[in-house]
């Protein structure tokens, strides 16, 4: 019973995924994009009469895909950019009045006006746009161009699965997305144009304006070309009310269940801008701006993935034209462990970014602690755990952001918010053995090890409804004093390797 | 705490057409029933009765001792029956759930009463129904809190007003002042044997129960006011089962001297939002429908709707042919205020008399069965307690889960079923849009917020995004600016 809906609508799901496969090739032809323009080839289908006796939804009139409206709003706003001149008036009692609930006939104000007839309506009206225009363009310090690839990847257990990805020119087509890394106030562009239809990019954590925030049903969804602009907040020393350094990740905001599942998502770190009375060694960086000093030669990205094989046999608009297609069940059969050391990655070929093992310095042997940064990149529960080389937890992992802003102490108003990863009170700190969380959820950990041996993180995923355990993996943590490289010799006297 | 029949109630028996009408499938879609003549969504159900065909469900048991007329209302008491009814889903199914409502309604019912229209006990023993708290205070136009007028220091900013507007809750919400006695007399109409239990308000954060309520019977628990917060009140019968049916709603204790404010001494806010959040699965409401017993280990929940506020996808985000819903799902659920410059160490700073540097308080609560992760566009939330235990600001820790226990920013809140989480959104100036868009700005800036657990994005196994969603709002004065 629970099957039903899921096999009719495939077989029209799976001759699209084919269609798509070659999207490199599309790349430059303009009648390409056309014809992948929806509403054309979206499985705009009725649904069909499902087999089971349950009535199923009929989307009433959005069965018709209209060609109407992309409510494109008028991408020139008056370029008065300065400041004092455009905020509002400081006069007396200036109380604006609240906008009308109901906007004129006229509003196109990012369609939040617009009604629509039925959920499978709005799902597939999602404001897809060309080319839209990005407001007060600036020169960026950071800019990158980024495509989609669909490409049967190879995971760790030899199982291939056909992904779709997100890269550069100059990269490979592998997964996860290529790692962003912008610095704090230095103004940041991501050209996108998707070869395979409608797509966006949101930058999970950064916080832009809607415009800028890629997500269809508030801004628009791209069908040509669009160069994303923001800035990331500066840190202050102290200051918890502003700062955007730490660990982020993008991912596509179009059909988001199935896009990041097919692995449209990618690492996004951005760094902090050096600040005064917070010099930084050769060799180090800080996680953030009046943060702590990490090691940049064992900085790493960890992110548990799994894979639900059927997902990922459908097509890109699958379900949006009210067709049970099944993406309420998220049924993984693969989990992996992804990333590894963030300065040894290459991002070239078609290869899945995954870690055999991790090296880590030894805690107070001269060189900076190394930094885990941490990404839930699926969407189950994950439960983490650090184990000693003798099989007890081991406390080692010092967490110090969470979600791109570290832990600080708050307690007193105007005092300085000290970071407690920055502390003199030892018991400031956050040390722990064991961390939970759930999809998308970040965490920065430093990582102390007293002494040199292999330690093991441990990765549990859960179900998210009933929280029974599903699966485990592990990844062996060698610590060393002496660690100059990958592949260093001395590797081979910390012990055999577990999992 | 007793079970007993009363005078008051007038029992009646189930006739049999009742029976006879009992729909074996729960999806009903709306096309089907507009050619019945119901226009809107609200009306929809006013077919059900001839649309169901009237298959072959005699024999279900229904039961004998449902209540026709509510009981003669007492003083100080709030009256809850527990019914069954078709809820329209998002994309216009009928799907049967059950309830705590507040008056007896039967199982075709066109209205079934599945969700109590908000109720305040007050301090001085009253049981007054009102959607907005505190009482008397300025109601919010379509739920957004007008700010007292522009920061001169701070371009595109506001200043807040302190202590003066009141908040709309949504369905299923039994607020009470601190201070007063919760008295509930509760009505089981149904089939099987229920209870009211409320999860962690007695001493020693232990539960209070009804205890089981025979079909036809009721029961009376009455307690004080626990500390300010959140609590799920809920039938653990067959957990999470007659949850995961609808029969949930929230407490929320509230100090009347000092209404603007998450807890005393804690956080104050602007307007408070309160979010339940429910995943319904329609197999687990097709066998309890057709009066069999759901075993969730062997039939594991499989949700297919996922909802905020019982509103979910283009419903929950007012977008909606139905203005009246819109209108509910903006007053309730889509957080809207005006930026405001603000700091985390003092959430209560008077800048001005009778201002505030605040953010608005967001209390999540899950009496669901699903683990939702509920992400913010545009600004981290500062959470500050998690089940009305208040974090501390400085030395925190690691808890044995794996949990930091610290106020903290975020931009994903963890929401695992039976949690409470307490939040404030500080509605300021996204951080990292540049100074020209920001100064620039001429209409409203709109974000989502959305469960990042994917699988509740769907309903009815697509239709993204047709799940638990909704937006805020960074609202921007009308004449340009």
């Amino acid at each position: 019973m629970r099957l039903r809906g899921w096999a009719a609508p495939s077989a029209t799901v799976v001759s699209e995924g084919k269609r798509r496969s070659d999207d490199d090739d599309k790349k430059k032809s303009s009648t390409k994009r056309r014809d992948d323009k929806s509403p054309g080839p979206r499985e705009r289908q009725k649904p069909k009469p499902s087999p089971s006796k349950s009535p199923r939804p009929q989307p009433s009139r959005s069965a018709t895909p209209s060609s109407q409206p992309s409510a494109t709003r008028s991408a020139t706003p008056s370029p008065t950019p300065a400041p004092g001149t455009t905020g509002p008036t400081p006069t007396r009692s200036s109380t604006p009045t609240p906008r009308p609930t109901r906007p004129s006939p006229s509003s196109d104000d990012d369609g939040e006006e617009r009604e629509y007839d039925s959920q499978a309506d709005f799902a597939s009206h999602q404001m897809q746009q060309d080319a839209p225009e990005t407001h007060f363009l600036e020169t960026p310090q950071l800019s990158v161009d980024l495509d989609l690839s669909s490409r049967d990847l190879r995971f760790p257990d030899g199982a291939k699965f056909k992904m779709w990805v997100f890269h550069q020119d100059s990269s490979g087509r592998g997964f996860p997305g290529p790692t962003l890394r912008p610095t704090e106030k230095g103004i940041f562009h991501a050209r996108v144009e998707p070869s395979m239809g409608p797509h966006s990019i949101h930058w999970h954590g950064m916080e832009p304006d809607p415009r800028n925030d890629g997500v269809g049903h508030t801004s628009f969804e791209i069908d040509d070309h669009y160069t994303y602009q923001w800035q990331p907040e500066p840190g202050r020393t102290h200051d918890p009310n502003y700062g955007a350094a730490g660990t982020y990740f993008y991912h596509c905001h179009v059909n988001t269940p199935l896009h990041a599942q097919m692995g449209l998502l990618g690492p996004l770190i951005i760094d902090p801008i050096e600040l005064p009375g917070f010099p930084v060694a050769p060799g180090n960086r800080r996680a953030f701006a009046d943060g702590p000093e990490y090691d940049i030669a064992t900085e790493s990205l960890i992110m548990p993935f799994s894979i639900d094989p059927r997902w990922h046999k459908m097509g890109h608009a699958a379900g949006l034209s009210g067709e049970d297609v099944g993406l309420n069940r998220f049924e993984p059969t693969h989990f992996y462990i992804t990333g590894g050391l963030l300065a040894q990655r290459r991002e070239t070929g078609e290869e899945v970014w995954a870690p055999t093992q991790l090296p880590i310095n030894v805690s107070g042997h001269g060189k900076a602690p190394s930094l885990m940064r941490f990404l839930d990149g699926n969407y189950l529960p994950n439960k983490i755990t650090f184990v000693n080389p003798d099989g007890t937890p081991a406390r080692i992992a010092e967490l110090v952001s969470h979600d791109g802003r570290p832990y600080r102490h708050t307690a007193t108003p105007g005092a300085p918010a000290i970071p407690t990863s920055m502390h003199p009170d030892p018991s400031a700190h956050l040390f722990t053995h064991t961390l939970s969380m759930g999809s998308a959820e970040r965490y920065d950990l430093l990582l102390h090890p007293p002494t040199a041996g292999t330690y093991t993180l441990r990765i549990e995923w859960r179900d998210w409804i009933t929280g029974h355990k599903l699966a485990h993996r592990e990844l062996p943590l060698l610590a060393s004093c002496v660690l100059k490289g990958p592949g260093n010799q001395t590797y081979t006297r910390l012990g055999p390797q577990l999992g | 705490m007793s079970s007993e029949n009363t005078p008051a109630i007038t029992p009646s028996s189930v006739s049999d057409t009742d029976s006879a009408l009992h729909p074996v499938e729960p999806g009903i879609n709306r096309s089907t029933l507009l050619k019945f003549g119901a226009a809107t969504a609200w009306g929809t159900a006013v077919a059900m009765g001839a649309a169901v065909s009237p298959v072959s469900a005699a024999g279900v048991p229904r039961a004998h001792g449902r209540f026709t007329a509510s009981a003669v209302p007492l003083p100080g008491v709030l009256d809850l029956y527990i019914n069954e009814g078709y809820t329209k889903m998002v994309d216009d199914s009928l799907v049967y759930q059950r309830g705590f409502g507040d008056r007896p309604t039967a199982l075709r019912d066109a209205r079934p009463s599945l969700r109590v229209v908000p109720k305040i006990f007050t301090r001085e023993g009253q049981v007054v129904e009102s959607r907005t708290y505190p009482l008397g205070a300025a109601i919010p136009p379509n739920g957004t809190p007008a700010p007292a007028g522009a920061d001169p220091a701070n371009p595109g900013q506001f200043f807040i007003r302190r202590n003066h507007w009141a908040s709309f809750f949504p369905q299923r919400t039994i607020i009470v002042e601190s201070g007063a006695t919760v008295r509930l007399r509760v009505f089981n109409g149904l089939a099987g044997t229920h209870q009211l239990t409320v999860a962690q308000a007695a001493h020693g954060r232990s539960d209070l129960s009804t205890g089981p309520i025979a079909p036809g019977g009721q029961a009376l628990l009455e307690f004080d006011a626990p500390y300010a917060g959140t609590y799920i009140y809920y039938d653990p019968t067959n957990a999470p089962v007659q949850r995961a049916l609808g029969l949930f709603g929230t407490i929320l204790v509230m100090d009347p001297d000092d209404p603007w404010r998450v807890a005393p001494n804690q956080m104050a806010f602007e307007r408070q939002w309160l979010w339940m959040t429910h995943a319904i699965d329609t197999t687990w409401a097709r066998i309890e429908a057709a009066g069999g017993t759901v075993n969730p280990l062997t039939d594991p929940a499989v949700p297919r709707y996922f909802m905020l506020n019982d509103r979910s996808g283009y419903e929950a985000l007012g977008h909606s042919p139905n203005r009246e819903l819109n209108r509910l799902a903006h007053e309730e659920s889509l957080i809207s205020g005006y930026p405001r410059q603000v700091d985390i160490r003092n959430f209560g700073e008077d800048l001005a008399l009778g201002t505030l540097r605040g953010g608005q308080a967001v209390r999540m609560v899950n009496p669901g069965i699903a683990s939702h992760q509920m992400h913010f566009h545009g600004n981290h939330l500062w959470t500050v307690r998690r089940n009305n235990v208040e974090w501390p600001r400085e030395f925190g820790h690691v808890d044995a889960d794996g949990h930091v226990v610290l106020q903290q920013w975020e931009d994903v809140i963890e929401l695992p079923p039976m949690d409470r989480k307490d939040c404030i959104i500080p509605l300021k100036r996204p951080p990292d849009a540049t100074d020209k868009v920001w100064y620039n700005r001429t209409e409203d800036w709109k974000y989502p917020m959305h469960c990042h657990a994917e699988m509740s994005q769907t309903a009815a196994g697509g239709m993204y995004p047709g799940g638990l969603v909704a937006h805020w709002e960074l609202k921007s004065q009308v004449n340009g600016g």
